[in-house]
């Protein structure tokens, strides 16, 4: 069955924050966020008629990445880089604010040196409120490579961040 | 177990995403359409353009084709000149048809 406008507009309401939370994590870079979130629903939309109702948030996840790896690699091509300061702002004092800041900061580093493989799954298990086999075929990986990874960068992420809180 | 504080919080998306995906879905649904009014059209015009270079050629031989039989057919005055043609009578008096013979010679001659 062919993917109905409809269904799609409801796609994009549920998985809006999740892809939002996943991609920022990537670009860092709020707009180009939102770029990369409208022309992955439109690559969907384009292939509405061999698109299964069923299997469109995935489709959706897979697009969304692809498009971000693609960014990426153009970022390192050109070496750009973006950094907004998105965190909600709800610290009560500027020292807060700007300790908020710094943690951001600490946190896009410490992503950065994560590999791409591990962070795509670490910010999916995280965020996409997807299930262990729902990440295994968006990112086209055993289940079980999932969870390894998910440990390793785990592991890797809180090495990274305490190394710089240490120094 | 969830990591969520180490990876920070959750985010809102700037405002307004829904309504730009619809304007796009939108204005992609008539373009797609034309361009394939467009695609029609033209293999269509395409289509045309070549059947008739192949038709006119094939209509025309089949024209003389049917000319010749009609004037054999209808002859009544047939004339061979020294075996190196034979004039078949014509209906008009300005168009003379003659068959001439390419035949190699026999061998040995």
């Amino acid at each position: 069955m062919a993917l109905t406008e409809g269904a799609l507009y409801a796609c994009y309401q549920r998985l809006e924050r999740p892809l939002f939370d996943v991609l920022y994590r990537m670009l860092w870079n709020r707009h180009e966020c939102q770029d990369l979130m409208h022309d992955a629903f439109l690559r969907v939309w384009q292939r509405r008629e061999r698109v299964d109702g069923e299997r469109v948030d995935s489709l959706v996840w897979v697009s969304a990445l692809n498009l971000a790896r693609n960014r990426l690699r153009w970022h390192r091509l050109w070496r750009t880089e973006t950094f907004d300061v998105e965190w909600p702002d709800t610290a009560p004092t500027p020292e807060q604010s700007l300790h908020r800041v710094s943690d951001q900061r600490r946190l896009h580093g410490a992503l950065k040196l994560l590999s791409v493989a591990m962070r795509e799954v670490l910010l999916l298990s995280e965020f996409a409120e997807l299930s262990q086999a729902e990440i295994a075929r968006v990112l086209r990986i055993p289940p079980g490579t999932v969870a390894s990874r998910r440990h390793h960068a785990l592991a890797r992420l809180r090495q990274l961040l305490t190394e710089e809180s240490d120094d | 177990m969830t990591d969520k504080p180490l990876l920070g919080p959750r985010l809102t998306p700037p405002r307004g995403g829904l309504r730009r995906l619809q304007r796009s879905v939108q204005a992609l649904e008539p373009r797609q359409r034309h361009t394939r009014i467009w695609l029609a059209a033209s293999l269509a015009a395409g289509l045309a353009v070549m059947a008739v270079l192949i038709a006119r050629p094939v209509v025309n031989a089949h024209r003389r084709e049917d000319t010749f039989r009609r004037a054999l057919a209808t002859s009544s005055r047939t004339r061979i000149e020294n075996g190196a043609f034979t004039e078949i009578h014509s209906e008009r008096s300005d168009i003379r048809i003659l068959l001439v013979g390419n035949l190699k010679s026999p061998p040995g001659r």
